[in-house]
């Protein structure tokens, strides 16, 4: 049994007269350790997975199986167990808390969760030793996402889910996020899912999947996934 | 944008921030409400004594007379143009049973305009022995219709005899009378305690008083006695008082002339009367003399009567026993000539024999013997002749014998005759004798008595004469409707709310615009890019405002014209009510106010539309691609707090966020803070007055009197009566300690603020007073002393009148007369004014020894104060007892009354805190979505998501608490010199429970608010929250 495993997993929202399927009976699984990327147009349905996967919504139908455990059906509080002892994330836009420093933010993260690292550590990890007490309006986007994704590591997750966490950030930045990401999953065992626009990041991946309007077109499996300093985009 | 898209956009902003929308509504509709509500009250309450006034015809003036009203006094005030005038007869009573002094006024149905009574049960009277009671007697009494009452006619200084037909009446009715709108206060009178009790309506024909006592004028113009309390109406009384004045002034020598008049009339029949009475007397002393002559005559008469007698007796007698001797003589003459003529008999015979003897022994006569026996025999017939004359001498003097014997008897008779008319002469003077000594004695009696009532009369006579020279000018008091009991008071109460109207309503005005202002900031804060986009598409800046202030002018609107609505009904019903129990008015009339309402919603309309304007104008100032890139998150900054490791480093992280949030964001939390304060503040303020009204019930009543009850004496009392009275209390098992005292009502002048009335009073032992009565400094509680250097005040009158110590005091008696005292000292006391004076000092400055006219009573624990009352209410030396434990329930029924104000504001203030806090919280709460979201996304359960953000929140309320409450003393302190009447001072010092139940409500608010934050952020859609951008 994998890691991972949604099957069948329907999503669908409904506003005003229309019900948008954002979701159509998703299946795919994941191994543990594997570091994912999903793929798909804008409006696929990948930030849904991804909530899904990460407790922060819950599907309408189907399984969602995370290590054994189906979270489909679970309460709130459940779902807040689980994200914060189990989920990391990372998002596009940082969502770092601004009146926290760099360390505070990674701190808050750790404070609460079972098993956490320690914040200095994990900020020396992402390279940012040197601005742990700064606050995040002193930071480059960069350097905000590394915090985020410090924060998000901090609490050693069984998941780490970044939806689109280079979104904002120029090549080389991006690169480096990318890099600290597929790092971390050696590093820290974390089984990381990263959503993307951007193909050609698709082959650093262990595991490609491909959705397009609410459904898994394709999951690739990289045998010999490239290194994020051989992909060029 | 046309106006029809404008209007939908506005709508569905509207309907999608509910919340918002309705934060502003609603805080303009506790603003406008809160304004316009108080602020109506005021004018409410006078607007229903007004119509009240004019339903029954309050009298505009009223005209009293020193002298009473004669008819030429009425002729004047009947000149009065464009009046209606109406006198009566007054006389104030003492019922016997209860011992209520009630003002009796006379009254006829057909000449009623003016002071119309209303009826509340039974009817008014309609003959003779019937009256009709004050309304507010039949529940302090339980008088009851049917019932017969009647007046005292002893032990009172004015005996009602004098002036009523009758004495007892039968109650037929209780009513109300627009003279009194007070429930209690009935004005003062000579009679029974000082104070009236009530009222009382008999017929005109039960008076038997010569002139009115009393006249009522009321004017013509309608419009007027609409206007009451209007400075309008009291200028134009004014001037007719003035008027009215000047022209009664000639009739104060008139009616002195025409009482003097009548007094010297009287003094005329007095003097003829006494006159006659003199004569009368002189008359009767010369008829008892005459009479004393007359018998002194017939005692003379009788005297010489009685000699006469004796005399006439002796001489007849005399007469007759001469006449007897006579008698006798001649009756012995004769027996002697018989004797000698018998013998000469025998000698003849013997003659004869010896002739014979002779002739015989001679035989024969011879010439001799014959010559011889012729002699004889001549000798013979002579001696039978002498001895027929003697027999003839003899019946003579038989006959005499008779005749005497006759003499006898009819002297005997005539004297005896006599001697009976002079004993009848006797008794009849003995008769007259006695009745002489009875007359006299009667007379001297009488004349004693009758010159004594002579001097009398003749003194009182001369008195009436120096009273005639005394009488004085009358004088003529015309007295506006503030005379009567209340009606000042009455606006003074209304002036009073109308200030609380200028206090609270300010402040929920500010903290209207406050709201007003945080909500419109978030408003165009959330819709920057809105705003960005509808400038990069070319709008101008008016259309893209308009729809800011359409938001905010609706909501404004809306809540302001429900405030209104809400605010003119509920405000002055609910504190009218309160009134309720201390005026005997109908229902408050609830009137719409222009101006008000103009004010409120233009003061709400400038405060949301200004608050709109700050808010919009820095977005609006900004170009398009500035407010469409996501407004930059203000920055985190460092705060002082983390120069302190020792705490910083001990601190959560929660607890770090708060601490920085707060001086992050320092305009919401100084909104908060102001917003808690303010609202802190009123609450605190309700409470507090509720405290400072409360408190003086226990203050007044425990602390400072400790006497249980008071005994007013009556000054008239002998000293018997008076020792029946100590006696009685002596033995009543309740009765610990009696303490002497001199009470009497007082005017305490001042050039400057105005009179003030107050009691003075003279303990008769001042080292004793302490046991009684507590006189000490409010503020170091140091009990004072009586001295003779000066008088002791009440704290009250020394700020009205702005007295300290070594002040000088001049205060008026009933009589007018003026005395200057020097202030010793100010004592707290809270309710009337008060000044205590030493009885020496009294008796140096008044020249006399004060009546000792009130006892203040000791009463033990277990005090039975009916038996008590009724053993010696009875007595003829006391006007009346008052158990303190009763005025004390009385009191704080009345105060609880204005506690209802308080609870308006405590309800007012506590509901507005809630707005604020829910609106500071909400918008709190909606700055900082994204980062609730991400905390919940990072995993943080429910409670500590709503911790999170309620930390802060505690923080602010926190200091906003701590604020609210110096707010809340000072506003305190205000409203309370505002809101104070005269005759009372409120207790300066709100309860330590006060700032603890303040600060609860506070923060139970703060906690309702924080549920209903903590449910709503429990449905906060985080990845909606996340996924847009700002
Ligand atoms: N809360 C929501 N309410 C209604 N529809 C939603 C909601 N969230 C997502 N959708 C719809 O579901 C579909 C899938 O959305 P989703 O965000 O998963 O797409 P995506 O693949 O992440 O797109 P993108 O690459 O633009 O981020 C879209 O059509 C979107 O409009
Ligand atoms: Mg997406």
């Amino acid at each position: 049994m994998a890691y991972i495993e949604v099957k069948n997993e329907y999503k669908r929202y409904k506003s005003g007269e229309t019900i948008v399927v954002a979701n159509d009976g998703i299946t795919f699984e994941v191994e543990k350790g594997e570091f994912v990327v999903i793929v798909g147009p804008s409006g696929a349905g990948k930030t849904t997975v991804l909530n899904i996967l990460g407790g922060m919504d819950s599907a309408d139908e189907g399984e969602v199986i995370i290590d054994g455990t189906n979270i489909v059906g679970f309460n709130e509080k459940g779902l807040t167990t689980y994200r914060r002892n189990d989920v990391g994330f990372v998002f596009q836009n940082y969502n770092l808390i601004a009146n926290l420093t760099a360390k505070e933010n990674v701190e808050m993260a750790a404070e609460i969760s079972a098993h956490a690292l320690d914040a200095e550590t994990i900020l020396k990890e992402v390279g940012l030793e040197h601005r742990m007490d700064n606050f995040p309006a002193q930071l480059s986007g960069g350097e905000q996402q590394r915090v985020a994704i410090a924060r998000a590591l901090a609490k050693q997750p069984k998941l780490l889910l970044c939806d689109e966490p280079t979104g904002a950030l120029d090549f080389e930045t991006g690169k480096q996020v990318l890099k600290l990401l597929n790092e971390s999953k050696e590093n820290y065992g974390a089984t990381v899912i990263v959503i993307t626009h951007n193909r050609a990041i698709a082959p650093m991946a262990d595991r490609v999947i491909d959705i397009n309007n609410a459904k898994v077109r394709d999951v690739k499996l990289n045998k010999q996934p490239l290194p994020v300093a051989e992909i060029e985009w | 944008m046309n106006k029809k898209t404008l209007w939908k956009d506005t709508w569905r902003e509207i309907t999608n921030t509910k919340t918002r929308f309705l934060s502003i509504f609603a805080i303009t509709l506790l603003g406008t409400a809160f304004f316009a509500g108080i602020s109506a009250t005021g004018p409410d309450m006078l607007d229903t004594a007004r119509t009240y006034y004019a339903k029954y015809e309050l009298m505009d003036l009223r005209v009293q007379s020193s002298l009473g009203l004669a008819s030429k006094d009425e002729e004047v005030l009947a000149n009065i143009p464009d009046a209606t005038l109406q006198t009566h007869f007054t006389q104030d009573v003492i019922i016997s049973d209860t011992g209520d002094a009630v003002k009796l006024f006379s009254f006829n149905s057909s000449a009623q305009e003016i002071n119309q009574y209303s009826v509340e049960e039974g009817k008014l009277p309609t003959k003779v022995g019937e009256i009709a009671l004050d309304a507010s007697l039949e529940n302090q009494e339980n008088f009851i219709i049917g019932e017969t009452l009647s007046f005292k006619t002893e032990d009172i200084p004015e005996d009602p005899t004098e002036n009523l037909n009758y004495l007892s009446y039968e109650i037929v009715g209780f009513i109300k009378s627009p003279l009194y709108i007070e429930n209690i206060a009935r004005g003062n009178t000579q009679v029974g305690s000082g104070s009236l009790d009530g009222f009382g309506v008999i017929h005109e024909d039960n008076f038997s008083m010569d002139v009115k006592t009393e006249a009522f004028i009321q004017f013509d113009q309608p419009s007027e006695s609409q206007l009451a309390y209007s400075t309008g109406y009291e200028e134009s009384i004014e001037k007719k008082q003035a008027e009215i004045e000047k022209q009664l002034e000639p009739r104060q020598a008139g009616r002195q002339q025409e009482i003097r008049d009548e007094i010297q009339e009287e003094i005329t029949k007095g003097q003829n009367e006494l006159n006659e009475a003199k004569e009368e007397l002189e008359n009767a002393e010369k008829e008892l003399q005459d009479a004393r002559e007359e018998l002194d005559q017939g005692w003379q008469d009788y005297e010489d009567g009685m000699d006469e007698l004796e005399n006439e007796r002796d001489a007849g007698q005399t007469e007759l026993d001469q006449g007897k001797v006579q008698i006798e003589e001649n009756k012995r003459e004769l027996d002697q000539q018989e004797s000698e003529l018998n013998q000469a008999l025998a000698e003849i015979e013997s003659g004869r024999e010896e002739l014979e003897e002779t002739k015989l022994a001679l035989g024969g006569s011879t010439p001799e013997i014959q010559q011889l026996e012729e002699e004889l025999n001549a000798r013979e017939i002579s001696v039978r002749q002498g001895l027929n004359q003697i027999q003839q001498g003899k019946a003579e003097i038989l006959q005499r014998e008779q005749e005497l014997t006759n003499a006898q008897a009819q002297l005997n008779f005539e004297i005896a005759q006599a001697k009976t008319e002079l004993e009848n002469a006797r008794q009849d003077l003995e008769e007259g004798e006695q009745e002489y000594s009875e007359g006299k004695a009667e007379f001297d009696t009488e004349a004693e008595e009758a010159r004594i009532e002579i001097s009398e009369a003749e003194e009182d006579l001369e008195k009436a004469r120096e009273e005639m020279a005394d009488v004085p000018e009358a004088e003529f008091y015309v007295l506006d409707r503030t005379s009567n009991p209340g009606y000042s008071e009455f606006e003074d109460n209304s002036n009073r709310i109308a200030s609380i109207a200028q206090v609270f309503p300010v402040f929920f005005f500010l903290l209207a615009a406050l709201i007003s202002l945080t909500t419109m900031t978030r408003m165009v804060d959330e819709g920057r890019n809105h705003i960005g986009t509808l400038k990069a598409l070319g709008y101008s800046n008016g259309a893209i405002a308009t729809k800011y202030f359409v938001y905010a002018f609706v909501a404004t609107i809306m809540g302001s014209l429900i405030g209104l609505g809400i605010g003119y009904y509920l405000f002055p019903s609910v504190i009218f009510d309160a009134y309720g129990s201390l005026y005997n008015l109908p229902s408050v009339e609830i009137n719409f106010f222009l101006n008000y309402s103009l004010i409120s919603v233009f003061g709400a309309l400038l405060a949301t539309g200004g608050a709109t304007i700050v808010a919009v104008r820095v977005a609006l100032r900004a170009n398009a691609a500035t407010l469409l890139r996501p407004k930059a998150p203000k920055k985190g900054k460092r705060i002082f707090l983390e120069r302190i490791p020792f705490i910083w480093n001990h601190l959560s992280f929660t607890r770090k966020v708060a601490a920085r949030n707060l001086f992050r964001y320092k305009r919401r939390m100084l909104m908060t803070i102001f917003g808690v304060a303010g609202c802190t503040g009123l609450i605190l303020t309700g409470f507090g007055l509720s405290d400072s009204i409360s408190d003086i019930a226990d203050l007044q009543y425990g602390k400072i009197n400790q006497y249980d009850a008071i005994v007013a004496l009556n000054t008239d009392a002998t000293e018997e009566e008076l020792t029946e009275y100590e006696e009685k209390l002596n033995q009543n098992d309740s009765f610990e300690e009696k303490f002497s005292t001199y009470q009497n009502s007082i005017t305490i002048e001042n050039e400057t603020e105005t009179n003030q009335e107050g009691t003075l009073i003279v303990p008769k032992n001042p080292n004793d007073l302490s046991q009684f009565i507590s006189l000490s400094d409010i503020e170091t509680d140091e009990e004072y002393e009586l001295t003779t250097e000066g008088v002791l005040i009440s704290q009250k009158i020394a700020e009205l009148h702005g007295y300290s110590k070594g002040d000088e005091l001049t205060i008026t008696n009933a009589d007018n007369q003026a005395t200057n005292y020097q202030i010793e000292g100010i004592f707290e006391n809270y309710l009337g004014h008060l000044v205590y004076v030493h009885p020496t000092l009294y008796n140096e400055l008044n020249e006399e020894e004060p009546e000792w006219n009130t006892d203040l009573l000791l009463l033990n624990d277990n005090v039975n104060e009916d038996e008590l009352g009724e053993s010696i209410s009875s007595l003829d030396s006391i006007l009346g007892i008052t158990f303190i434990s009763m005025v004390s329930d009385v009191f704080i029924g009345t105060l609880d009354s204005l506690g209802v104000v308080t609870i308006v504001l405590i309800v007012s203030a506590a509901s507005l805190a809630f707005v604020v806090l829910y609106n500071l919280t909400n918008i709190n709460v909606s700055e900082r979505i994204r980062e609730l979201s991400t905390i919940k996304v990072l995993g943080f359960y429910d409670k500590e998501v709503t911790l999170y953000i309620y930390r802060e929140n505690l923080m602010l309320t926190l200091m906003g608490t701590v604020a609210g409450l110096g707010l809340g003393v000072l506003l305190h302190q205000y409203v309370l010199k505002t809101a104070e009447l005269d005759q009372m001072m409120f207790s300066r010092i709100i309860n330590y429970s006060s700032f603890i139940y303040s600060s609860i409500l506070t923060f139970l608010f703060s906690s309702i608010v924080m549920i209903a934050m903590h449910y709503k952020l429990k449905h906060v859609d985080m990845i909606e929250a996340l996924k847009t951008i700002d």
